[in-house]
């Protein structure tokens, strides 16, 4: 049998088999067989894509028993799920932080300094240009805050890429592993602040017919 | 007396269930070609007819020349109408000379019903008619009984609209092993005959839908990348469009015009449409209120009539590349489908959209159906060299708080696709939850397609926000979207109950069947001449296999005797008597009985001295 097909087949029969319980089952690595990383080689990645789903393809079982159709279907539409996670890094991202317990519930708390005073910054530069009648003086503040917000935001995104580097450096290094991670679940709390804040001062902007 | 060793292999056949007309096609050693129908044609136009006094409908060119006769008795274009309700349709009822209603119960909301003479159908029913007349054409064509196959859709159409075409199909006594885009067989159809790797854009205007498709094409596979479309724009507009030019031209009003001006107007303005097609020029004239009216259009007037509807496909297209993530400049070919793809100004818009000169070397009628049937060709097994990897053309999503669209399946994600979603009760003891799946790509769930309401049952009574029921929202290869629900806590599944929002309920199609307005008698009867046929098959084969022998072994008075039970044989099997056909087999097994001893004793013989030279050895 082919390599990368083994897992999805009966050994015996050659049958694509009903899904585990285990979370493995469902991982899009294992899934792949694909090394763990946020970098994936994408030429190969759609080549696996292929080779899998000659394999597993209801298309393939359509005059099979019901239950092995029902296991093509499970095991294509699984295959469909990981191939889009895997070409895309945010989904790799969010998928790795839920599976170490770094995001939804559970994930410990991380209010971050540099949130703080932004936020604070942003009450006020809100009061200031509500309570000035919109003056000229207070959408210089506005837009000040603004591109300071920009910046921010680019810096987020870098250190989301160089999180993710290391992520790949560490190369099955557990402990490395954990650290970039956490790192990276930081980082990405932070950039979803940001990105909400942005939201809010490009309504005040629109507000204020500033485009 | 000879063992039957062979096995019947039944064929799948694909159809292309189109809005103007329909054809059957099957994969015959690997090369896919058109049945003829019982018409003798190539095309069946999907026209049906229930001509007044008459307790059979008429079917294809034959009520082709009822359209205008018995227009109120004449249903056509009715794939418009599949899978919408009377309400969705209000505003466009003027363009069907027949007579639209809501169901009898009043429900606007409910499928839409076609008026012939004094009975009812819905597009289902006249849709299933149309089945069941290809499959019979199929059936006399291959001289088996053909029980499935795979059925063709635009791409666009929605969870709904495939829905009633799987309908109509097991109406018609088929079974459907796979519904398929359109645009996605002709790439099939297409691709097969050149085998092509690169980037291909499926431009494909039919009667009345249009999709635009995007499929990369890689060592056998078929990916879809992307695909949009407009299940309301088709040829029959560009009909629509002659009809509103003449209709103001000469002052007229298609309020007051009779059901079967309106259809003579119809008529007149597609021979105007299919003229222009070849000349630069041509006439209509309509006959309304015993005036003759007749105007000049020319081809450029023509044009400029098409054009502001044709540049609706141009948002499409830019849509379907920009989701397929890829520029025009990338792609290797563009290829036009459909009837209408014959007009040069769709060839010229399509060209425009692209900035590339269109592919037209497929035949723009009948490339779907052989798609279809390559597409069925691989699910009998007998092509291991293709897949076909489809997408989920609108995103699915459920109703959450404020009539806010959540969307669990984007469009263009591959299929079979399926999402999770968690859910819980509000108040304490709550044992049900409904779930409203909606269609299409609007942010509020009143702008898109509502789908079905989903009701879980059986939650076990708890307070409010404890249970944990997992729903699976599974969108199939064919498009069409399975719920399951699982108690997180006891593993155990949970009951989906599914109120479809515009189709038939598991009811309504059994009772349809049970009524057999597609005359189960008749149907029977043919199964009775396929069985007798197919029993007598092995008899008649082995016995010509052995007839060399015949008259060495049993003499030439016994063998000719045989040979004329052969000849009858062969005639009964040709004409449709089963009684008959059993008789003649029944015959030739008597005759045969001392002829199939002596082969066996002979056969026996060699054998054993086979095996006493072996033992000498």
């Amino acid at each position: 049998m082919k390599g990368a097909l083994a897992p999805h087949l009966c050994q015996g029969c050659g049958l694509p088999q009903p899904l585990g319980k285990s979370p493995r089952d469902r991982d899009p690595f294992v899934v792949f067989q694909v090394p763990r990383r946020f970098h994936q080689d994408l030429p190969q990645l759609q080549r696996r894509f292929f080779e899998l789903s000659r394999g597993l393809h209801p298309d393939r079982f359509a005059s099979a028993a019901d239950d092995v159709r029902q296991a093509s279907l499970e095991r294509m539409s699984l295959l469909n799920e990981a191939f889009q996670l895997l070409r895309s890094r945010p989904q790799i991202l969010e998928f790795l932080l839920a599976e170490s317990g770094l995001a939804g519930a559970g994930a410990p708390p991380r209010a971050q300094c540099s949130d703080l005073e932004l936020a604070e910054e942003w009450f006020e530069v809100q009061e200031q240009v509500l309570d000035s009648d919109e003056s000229q003086a207070a959408v210089s503040v506005l837009v000040a805050f603004s591109s300071k917000l920009t910046e921010a935001i680019q810096a987020a995104t870098e250190a989301l890429a160089s999180g993710q580097d290391s992520f790949d450096r560490a190369g099955g290094d557990l402990v490395a592993e954990r650290g970039a991670l956490e790192q990276l679940g930081r980082v990405t709390s932070r950039a979803t602040t940001l990105k909400s804040m942005a939201r809010d001062v490009e309504r005040l902007k629109a507000r204020l017919k500033l485009g | 007396m000879f063992l039957q060793t062979g096995k019947i292999n039944e064929p799948i056949v694909g159809i292309d269930l189109g809005t103007t007309h329909s054809l059957v096609a099957w994969v015959r050693d690997g090369i896919p070609e058109v049945l003829p129908t019982r018409e003798g044609q190539r095309l069946l136009p999907s026209i049906v007819s229930m001509a007044l006094g008459e307790a059979e409908p008429v079917l294809g060119y034959v009520a082709r020349q009822h359209k205008v006769r018995d227009a109120r008795q004449t249903a056509f274009s009715v794939k418009r109408l599949l899978g919408k309700s009377f309400e969705d349709l209000k505003n466009q009822s003027k363009e069907f000379p027949y007579e639209l209603t809501a169901p009898s119960d009043g429900d606007t909301s409910g499928l839409v019903r076609i008026k012939l003479g004094d009975r009812t159908f819905t597009a289902i029913e006249i849709s299933a008619l149309i089945l069941k007349e290809l499959r019979a054409s199929a059936e006399a064509a291959l001289g088996c009984a053909v029980r499935k196959a795979v059925i063709t859709v635009p791409a666009y159409f929605n969870d709904s609209q495939r829905q009633a075409t799987r309908t109509a199909g097991r109406l018609a006594g088929l079974d459907v092993l796979r519904i398929i885009n359109e645009p996605t067989a002709a790439s099939l159809a297409y691709g097969l005959s050149r085998k092509n790797q690169g980037l291909i854009a499926v431009y494909d205007l039919g009667g009345g839908t249009f999709d635009i498709s995007i499929l990369r094409l890689q060592d056998g596979v078929f990916e879809v990348l992307s695909t949009h479309g407009n299940t309301q724009l088709g040829g029959d507009d560009l009909d629509q469009a002659i009809i509103q030019w003449f209709v103001s031209e000469n002052h007229l009003s298609s309020d007051a015009m009779t059901i079967e001006e309106r259809a003579a107007l119809i008529e007149a303005a597609e021979t105007a449409k299919k003229t222009l097609s070849e000349k630069a020029e041509t006439s209509v004239e309509v006959n309304i209120s015993g005036t003759l009216y007749r105007q000049v259009l020319s081809l450029s007037r023509f044009n400029e009539l098409c054009r502001p509807l044709l540049e609706k496909t141009r948002q499409s297209c830019e849509r379907a590349l920009a989701d397929a993530g890829i520029e025009r400049s990338e792609l290797t070919d563009l290829v036009l489908v459909g009837g209408p793809t014959r007009l040069a100004i769709v060839q010229q818009v399509a060209g425009e959209i692209f900035s590339r000169v269109p592919n037209t070397s497929v035949h723009p009628d009948e490339v779907v159906a052989l798609g279809a049937a390559i597409q069925a060709d691989i699910l009998a097994g007998n092509n291991q060299e293709l897949l076909l990897l489809d997408v989920v053309p609108l995103s699915l999503g459920i109703e959450t708080y404020g009539g806010v669209m959540s969307v669990l399946i984007p469009r263009n994600t591959k299929v079979p696709a399926v999402a999770r979603e968690n859910f819980t009760t509000f108040v304490d003891r709550q044992t049900g939850v409904d779930i409203h799946v909606y269609q299409g790509e609007r942010d509020q769930v009143s702008e898109n397609r509502s789908l079905a309401r989903f009701k879980l049952g059986g939650i076990r009574p708890a307070p409010a926000g404890i249970p944990r029921i997992e729903v699976s929202f599974l969108v199939d290869a064919d498009g069409i979207l399975q719920v399951t629900a699982r108690d997180l806590e006891t593993g155990q599944l949970q009951s989906v109950e599914v109120k479809p929002s515009f189709g038939l309920s598991d009811a309504e199609v059994e009772r349809m069947l049970a009524e057999g307005l597609t005359n189960r008698d008749s149907d029977k009867a043919f199964k009775r001449v396929v069985d007798a046929r197919n029993e007598a098959e092995p008899i008649l084969r082995a016995t010509e296999r052995n007839l060399g022998a015949a008259d060495r072994l049993v003499g030439q008075e016994q063998a000719d005797l045989i040979r004329s039970a052969v000849n009858e044989l062969k005639l009964a099997m040709q004409a449709t008597d089963p009684v008959r056909i059993r008789e003649c087999r029944d015959g030739l097994n008597r005759m045969t009985i001392s002829l199939a001893e002596k082969v066996l004793a002979e056969t026996l013989a060699q054998a054993s001295r086979a095996a006493e030279e072996t033992l000498k050895k």
